[in-house]
């Protein structure tokens, strides 16, 4: 039966069947090749003077493959080049707006450089970093430390700098503490607070010659607690003011002491309050 | 004789150095006191002696290490210079001598600036904010080396002084002025009574003037607020508002140490009136005071500057009559530079610098003189003033007298000012006339004369100061109005002070 329907669709369909081997085992059947030439599809033409890569181009050489395996090796885990960049440009407000991407070295630390002082940031899982940095001096320059020998950096220069009045600690060791600003309505100020750590504190305020005069009253301050009542801090100052030039140095807190812990350590006098004169 | 006394020193007293002078012939025990890079002093059985480290060899446990000395010095006195103004001025004397700094901070009130070359550290400058008495009581305990004060010391002062030897606080005046400031009442901005005199000042701080209404203003009581007693400015402020007026004491419903939380709280308040001065007003508004002639006089720079405000406040450091280290020298002479005063300015206070105003700005002052021409002021007189000073401008350089023709503090310094800007040739080629001015009391005739008179002895004392300036250059000379161009009304003790002056105008 089944062999005489095999004989009548085979003769109905024209259809001789062949037998495939693999492994001497008859494994598929397959259609013969087709009597008439068909014509072939037309094939896209290459424009003068670009470069296709063939296989049969590439040298039989093993060694000269080396840069193109190495390559294939820098690419990070989601597939994007492992070539490290950064990027800074100059946004509203004098602030740099900072991109960092070095896709293999996810969540690796890295210090951020800016006017001589430094900060501790820790890139994403895809090795990126982004942030906004109030400019502490006008070439807007920007380092990033991996290492010693593995530093990016990039500039964008700040051309309003001068409009702005600001303080920046950046603290190296020990409680680092918190700059406290109490201003009147009409002198707004903030306060950008940068790194994985929280150790770099900058304050800044616009100068506006309209402005009315005022004082904003700065000061130091952390909460007391027990692990860190007998931890001083160490950092560096940098204070940038329309007009005058930039005033460095280094600051050291003494420790609270214990009998605080619970209450707020407060330094009224270490930082030199803001005074803003009538025009 | 020196040598033989020295030679006596006792081998049996306390001494952990031993100085001898390099050809051996003198010998000198006792214990150190300090070394400054340049010379040791010395604690002997004579008493404290001073001698130069290049003309003796050091020996013993207490000799300094030549190579790694560290000048110390220790600021102590009142926070209205310790707070920011001593501060703001290291922090500047370190950039412009390029040293780096590191401040260490103890607490609001303790702090040390290490100042430190290429090398190595160079100075310590300590700082202890408190109050003038707490600067003097350190001096003379000889646990400060300069004293932050708001006046000269006091007679109790200076017999404790009397009773260390050699002592630390000398009767003549030792006080240097590092800048200005002003003792005002303050209000907040919102407060509509801007002016009130310094009687009813005075009575609102007795509690004899309570509701705002007595002042001009609507029906609310007046919440006063002051310094607390035992400090400097305290003191300053009863002796100045108060005292004369005849009366003891001052009273406020509260008192704040920090000068920078009454004038918050006064910011905040509309009712309030607080007792300041004008470097730490913040964002309070510092009243005008007038008086009952219609004259208003105003804290800012330029009052300050030409001590037409009524309570100017000198802020001083106080050397003791002994050598410093040379650093410390070079800090203070710094103090006196135009790039401290830049940084005096900018910190709030008021610079001694020397600036001039047209004689266009004499404007209501002139406009009072002509509307009150008198037999004692007649015109003729006024207008003779007028032909003198037309084409002149008047120097902020100007001097008023405690009593008689005894300049007050802020005026010796005026001399000393004046002399240096002689002798730099800043008025070379220019003619400068030093005018007397007198209140209004008693007949004009010898107003006029002691006006004179006070001319003439400020000019000399300024040629005296300017020993090398050249007087061929410059010409001087010194005229006198008498009473014709008041600058506060006769009718108050203040005022008549402020018309007692002598001016300085040039051409």
């Amino acid at each position: 039966m089944s062999i005489f329907r095999a004989g009548v669709l085979a003769a109905l369909l024209a259809y001789v069947p062949s037998a495939v081997f693999s492994d001497g085992i008859p494994f598929a059947m397959r259609a013969p090749l087709p009597q008439v030439q068909e014509e072939l599809p037309t094939l896209p033409v290459t424009p003068a003077g670009f470069d296709v890569l063939s296989i049969s181009a590439l040298p039989k050489d093993e060694g000269s493959l080396l840069p193109i395996m190495a390559s294939q090796r820098a690419i990070s885990a989601f597939g994007i080049s492992c070539k490290e960049e950064m990027t800074v440009d100059v946004v509203a407000g004098a602030m740099l707006s900072v991109s960092l991407s070095a896709p293999c070295r996810p969540e690796a630390k890295v210090v951020i450089s800016h006017a001589g002082l430094e900060f501790e940031n820790v890139l994403s899982y895809a090795g990126l970093l982004e942030f906004e940095l109030p400019a502490l001096e006008p070439t807007g320059t920007v380092e990033a430390k991996f290492s010693p020998e593995q530093i990016l950096y990039d500039r964008a220069r700040v051309a309003d700098l001068a409009d702005f009045t600001r303080l920046a600690i950046a603290w190296e060791d020990g409680a680092p503490m918190a700059i406290k600003a109490s201003a009147p309505d009409h002198m707004p100020v903030s306060i950008e607070i940068l790194g994985s750590k929280g150790s770099l504190h900058i304050l800044s305020y616009q100068d506006d010659p309209r402005q009315e005069p005022g004082v904003v009253r700065l000061a130091l301050e952390r909460e007391v607690d027990a692990a860190t009542c007998a931890e001083g801090a160490r950092g560096s100052v940098l204070k940038i003011m329309p007009d005058l030039p930039a005033l460095r140095y280094k600051l050291k807190v003494a420790a609270p002491g214990c009998a605080q812990i619970g209450e707020m350590f407060l330094l009224k006098n270490a930082l030199q309050d803001l005074k803003l004169a009538k025009r | 004789m020196l040598c033989a006394v020295l030679l006596c020193a006792s081998p049996a007293f306390a001494q952990d150095v031993s100085l001898t002078s390099r050809d051996g012939a003198i010998e000198i025990e006792g214990t150190l006191l300090s070394y400054d890079g340049e010379f040791y002093r010395v604690d002997t059985i004579y008493g404290p002696l001073t001698l130069d480290g290049e003309g003796v060899t050091c020996a013993g446990p207490g000799c300094p290490d030549l190579d790694a000395f560290i000048a110390e010095a220790t600021f102590s006195g009142t926070r209205f210079i310790g707070d920011v103004l001593l501060p703001a001025l290291i922090q500047s004397f370190a950039t412009q001598n390029q040293f780096s700094v590191t401040r260490e901070v103890q607490d609001d009130a303790h702090s040390t600036f290490i100042l430190s070359d290429a090398e190595r550290v160079r100075a310590r400058f300590a700082l202890r904010s408190s109050s003038t008495a707490e600067g003097y009581a350190d001096l003379i305990a000889d646990a400060a080396d300069i004293a932050m004060v708001l006046r000269e010391p006091n007679h109790d002062e200076l017999g404790l002084a009397a009773s260390t030897s050699p002592s630390p606080l000398a009767r003549n005046k030792r006080a240097r002025v590092l800048a200005l400031d002003g003792l005002i009442a303050m209000t907040a901005p919102d407060q509509p009574v801007k002016s009130l005199t310094l009687e009813e000042l005075s009575k609102v701080f007795q509690g004899e003037i309570r509701s705002w209404s007595d002042l001009g203003g609507v029906e609310t009581e007046i919440v006063a607020l002051a310094p607390p007693e035992n400090t400097g400015i305290h003191e300053a402020l009863l002796s100045r508002i108060i005292t004369p007026f005849g009366r003891g004491s001052l009273q406020a419903e509260q008192s704040f140490p920090d000068p920078d939380d009454l004038a918050d709280a006064v910011a905040r308040d509309a009712s309030s009136i607080g007792l300041g001065t004008l470097s730490t007003v913040g964002n309070a508004v510092p009243m005008r005071l007038k008086g009952a002639c219609g004259f208003e006089q105003e804290a800012s720079v330029t009052s300050l500057r030409t001590e037409d405000y009524p309570l100017t406040l000198p802020l001083m450091l106080y050397t003791p009559p002994r050598r410093l280290p040379l650093i410390l020298r070079e800090f203070l002479a710094f103090t006196r530079s135009p790039a401290a005063d830049l940084v005096i300015r900018r910190t709030g206070y008021v610079d001694q610098a020397i600036t001039e105003s047209a004689f266009g700005e004499l404007g209501d002052r002139l406009a009072h003189a002509i509307a009150n021409v008198s037999a004692e002021a007649p015109l003729v007189e006024l207008q003779r003033l007028v032909e003198t000073l037309r084409n002149r401008t008047r120097l902020s350089t100007t001097f008023r007298f405690e009593s008689g023709v005894r300049l007050d503090v802020q005026s010796s310094e005026n001399i000393a000012r004046l002399a240096q800007a002689l002798e730099t040739g800043r008025f070379d080629g220019r003619s400068l006339v030093f005018v007397g001015f007198s209140d209004g009391q008693g007949p004009s005739g010898p107003n006029k004369e002691l006006a004179l008179r006070r001319a003439a002895l400020v000019l000399d004392q300024v040629r005296e100061a300017a020993g090398i300036a050249n007087f061929d250059q410059i010409e001087v000379a010194a005229d006198a109005f008498g009473e014709v161009l008041p600058m506060a009304c006769d009718d108050i003790a203040w005022g008549r002070s402020l018309n007692r002056r002598v001016e300085v105008w040039i051409e």
